[in-house]
């Protein structure tokens, strides 16, 4: 037959927190598991309320499945997800928070209607799952970019590409496709190798991406299709005209010199504008006949932008 | 078994189990500082043989959900049931986190304990303050089965009164259902029956 003391022996032993209060909210039982966490032992902790002991910082939703398990008789079960700091408990070490859920049951307990309180320190996997998320949010970018320039690749373009025709025909609004092919640049390469090659793409659309930010207040696109070919998704224009205006600035923007290594690299823009729908009214027209302007733009001397006929 | 409550009794129930799913939708609502909707389109009463064909009928094969159990002036258990793929979809909604169905996560095995708990907490102490009794419930266990042994695992009797509750959760413009069974043990069944008589009169008088 298990003596009183064995069972006090068996809770002192517990890896988890055990907290027992009266209806008043009084300590009647504080196990080592709770004292090593809050550094409070149990000769200082009994007697006390526990909005007491922790200085009037708990959460309410624990205030409230206290209560509802005093006056009803209910059992909660309070999640970490849902409340992230039901106490204000803290790893010993290293004063980080220490995350916790918690589980409250009615019981008796020196003869008193009493509230037990199982605390869990989930700190672990609180910190796996910020890290499996940190790693998912990474292949999920990696998924969709070029990992040299931070670029929206491929996969991306054609995703973004459909969902902009589908817009455009639902509220009739015309954009504009951007294929940019960059001047000599395999020249760059071959004479002052990839690294310089990279450094020089890194740049240019970096240079890309903040034109781009700047005139579409964030609305636009731009990707990199694969070697020195970039693509650009203009959603705020009207007409041809501002397509073209836009292109011919970029140019200026992309021909400007890239200092590498006390060399002054540079290379310049063919750009191919396609407007929708003139020009195209799916992605497959669209991109081809940018691709065909931009060729016609390489073909009239280059670091210009020229417009696709029409289809 | 379904002759236990008569009509009016099951009308009582079906109005009470609106209240305890209101009260829940509140509480849900203050959690996530958004609005939880919930309704209750359907309530039936069954036993276990219909209740097995019911589930069969309207539940996909593959479940997942909270279960707990209850005691006082009813004893038995509760459950809130979903189709497997889509019980984390409510916790992926009250807590935004867009992960797709198939990323498992401890966490939120958890979280929809937890959430199962509020509702059923609600519905339950909702059944017992009104009609005057007491009742006291246990924590909750997350399950996974299917229809056809998910009866087995809540209920350990043949002859249970079972409640079958049709839910649906509207929260950020998404819309979920779900279901919640309350499997009665017969023996309290008769506490039941006349707690719901007086509760009648009272309305009467």
């Amino acid at each position: 037959m298990p003596l009183q003391q064995d069972f006090k022996n068996l809770i002192n032993l517990l890896d988890t927190g055990i907290i027992v209060v009266n209806a008043a909210r009084e300590i009647l039982l504080w196990n080592p598991f709770i004292a090593r966490i809050t550094g409070i032992n149990e000769s200082q902790a009994l007697n006390r309320t526990l909005e007491d002991i922790f200085n009037f910082s708990i959460d309410p939703a624990l205030t409230e499945a206290l209560q509802q398990c005093s006056e009803m008789n209910l059992s909660r079960r309070l999640s970490h997800q849902l409340h992230p700091a039901l106490l204000p408990l803290f790893q010993s070490n290293t004063k980080e928070p220490l995350h916790h859920s918690i589980l409250v049951q009615p019981v008796v307990y020196q003869q008193q209607s009493s509230c037990l309180l199982q605390i869990s320190d989930v700190t672990c996997t609180v910190r796996r799952e910020q890290h499996l998320r940190a790693a998912m949010e990474q292949v999920r970018h990696l998924a969709h970019h070029d990992s040299l320039t931070g670029l929206a690749n491929r996969t991306l373009l054609t995703l973004e590409l459909q969902k902009q025709c589908d817009l455009a025909e639902k509220n009739q609004q015309p954009f504009a496709l951007l294929f940019v092919d960059l001047d000599g640049f395999k020249l760059v390469n071959d004479r002052y190798g990839h690294e310089a090659g990279d450094f020089v793409l890194k740049i240019l659309a970096d240079r890309l991406k903040n034109t781009l930010a700047d005139y579409s207040k964030d609305s636009g696109l731009a990707a990199r299709l694969g070697g020195d070919e970039m693509v650009v998704l203009l959603p705020t224009i009207i007409n041809s005209d501002q397509a073209l205006e836009f292109a011919d600035y970029l140019c200026s923007v992309l021909a400007k010199t890239v200092d590498w290594q006390e060399q002054k690299l540079q290379v310049g823009a063919s750009i191919g504008i396609a407007l929708w729908p003139q020009q195209g009214a799916s992605p497959q027209a669209l991109m081809k006949s940018a691709d065909n302007a931009m060729y016609l733009a390489k073909a009239h001397g280059k670091g210009q932008a020229m417009r696709a006929l029409n289809t | 078994m379904i002759n236990i409550l008569n009509q009016d009794q099951q009308d009582i129930i079906v109005e009470l189990m609106n209240i305890g799913v209101g009260r829940a939708a509140s509480s849900l609502s203050k959690l996530v500082y958004d609005e939880v909707l919930l309704s209750v389109p359907k309530i039936d009463f069954v036993d276990i043989q219909t209740a097995e064909t019911c589930f069969a009928d309207l539940l996909p094969t593959a479940l997942a959900g909270v279960t707990q159990a209850f005691d006082g002036f009813i004893s038995g258990r509760a459950a809130l049931i979903f189709p497997e793929e889509r019980s984390l979809e409510l916790v992926r909604l009250i807590v935004g986190h867009e992960l797709s169905a198939s990323e498992i996560s401890e966490l939120e095995q958890d979280t929809l304990a937890e959430l199962g708990n509020i509702l059923l907490n609600s519905c339950l102490a909702t059944l017992a303050n009104i009609l005057h009794r007491e009742i006291q419930t246990a924590l909750p266990e997350a399950y996974k089965g299917n229809c056809h042994n998910i009866l087995r695992q809540l209920c350990d009797r043949d002859d249970s009164l079972i409640m079958l509750v049709q839910v649906d959760f509207s929260l950020r413009q998404r819309e979920l259902h779900g279901y919640l069974a309350f499997i009665i043990d017969l023996h309290s069944a008769s506490g039941f029956h006349d707690a719901l008589d007086e509760y009648f009169e009272k309305l009467l008088s």
